[in-house]
């Protein structure tokens, strides 16, 4: 298959896929756009290497994260949480408005959680990856993907029953 | 339901069985106990709607590379590169039929007037190749008379 041809039918259709994620790092509409576009750019310059990546999705999804970890200037996953970071400026309540409540409906939920955790909760729960996906696309051992996965899901059902509890209060 | 549930928490679900749970949680026949776990499952469903701007593919991307611009250029330059050969071919034909035509069709419909400018022609070639003969032959006679003069001095200057 010629490269063009491929990138085309299998790396084009990621971007929905890449542009939630990067949306769900920056919290900025414009930025993911921009992240969506710099991990395209990546990926085509890197197509004489394709035949060495075994999975090209998971190239795609961990190059778009790595774009907008550094566009946030968040190399550190344990700071990537809103409720650790007050200058969290990836995230501005007014652009999330613009796109509607989606994006605030999943930071309520996920917001609180550390960028890797997040970003783990989110390729499982919501994009459906296996745990081998996520262990690609995050570039760490398949172990760690479970525990962040746990850890995540933990964290999302205390929060839902706090607040559950508060309400009913 | 409960059960999938729980065992969603402890992460011991498999991914058809975390879709089965999206499924029931979208709809309208969840529990008042289980409501407060909705949310989540609500916002993952809806958050997934969400699509990248058409605006973020078609700034760099690769689909808009040269390479991929290049080839609809290509194809017009080709076009016109094989129509301007094939004019040239055509005029450079004409023009040797042209040529031909002017060199070997016949001028004078009367033989004899085609003769008599040929013996006309003839002469004036004869002529001057008479011409030429005569001059060449005075050129010889002046470097014989060169030659006389010359002789003497070399005899004196052998002589000395």
């Amino acid at each position: 298959m010629r490269q063009d041809r491929k990138f085309k039918d299998m790396i084009i259709p990621l971007a929905d896929k890449l542009f939630r994620l990067a949306l769900s790092i920056t919290g900025n509409k414009q930025d993911a756009e921009d992240v969506v576009q710099d991990a395209m750019l990546n990926v085509w310059q890197k197509r004489n290497e394709w035949n060495r990546i075994s999975n090209l999705e998971g190239y795609c999804i961990r190059s778009a994260r790595n774009i907008a970890l550094d566009k946030i200037s968040l190399k550190d996953n344990q700071l990537g949480s809103i409720s650790e970071r007050d200058d969290f400026h990836g995230f501005d309540p007014e652009k999330a408005q613009e796109h509607g409540e989606r994006l605030e409906m999943i930071w309520r939920i996920t917001g609180h959680l550390p960028e890797k955790q997040r970003t783990i909760f989110l390729l499982r729960d919501m994009e459906g990856l296996s745990y081998k996906e996520i262990m690609e696309a995050m570039n760490i051992p398949e172990e760690q993907v479970k525990v962040n996965l746990f850890r995540a899901r933990q964290k999302i059902k205390e929060m839902l029953e706090a607040a559950d509890n508060y309400y009913k209060d | 339901m409960r059960e999938l549930l729980e065992r969603y928490w402890e992460c011991k679900t498999s991914r058809d069985e975390e879709q089965k749970l999206r499924e029931w949680f979208a709809g309208n026949d969840v529990p008042e106990d289980l409501k407060k776990y909705r949310d989540v499952f609500r916002a993952l469903n809806d958050f997934k709607e969400l699509k990248a701007p058409s605006s973020s593919l078609f700034g760099k991307m690769p689909g808009h590379l040269p390479v991929i611009r290049f080839y609809p250029l290509l194809k017009v330059a080709a076009s016109i590169l094989i129509v301007v050969s094939i004019g040239i071919g055509i005029y450079t034909h004409y023009q040797q039929e042209e040529f031909l035509k002017e060199v070997f069709s016949e001028t004078y419909s009367d033989p004899q007037d085609a003769i008599k400018e040929t013996q006309a022609v003839l002469d004036k070639i004869s002529s001057s190749l008479l011409k030429a003969k005569d001059s060449i032959e005075e050129l010889k006679e002046d470097s014989v008379v060169m030659k006389d003069i010359n002789e003497p001095e070399e005899l004196i200057i052998e002589e000395e």
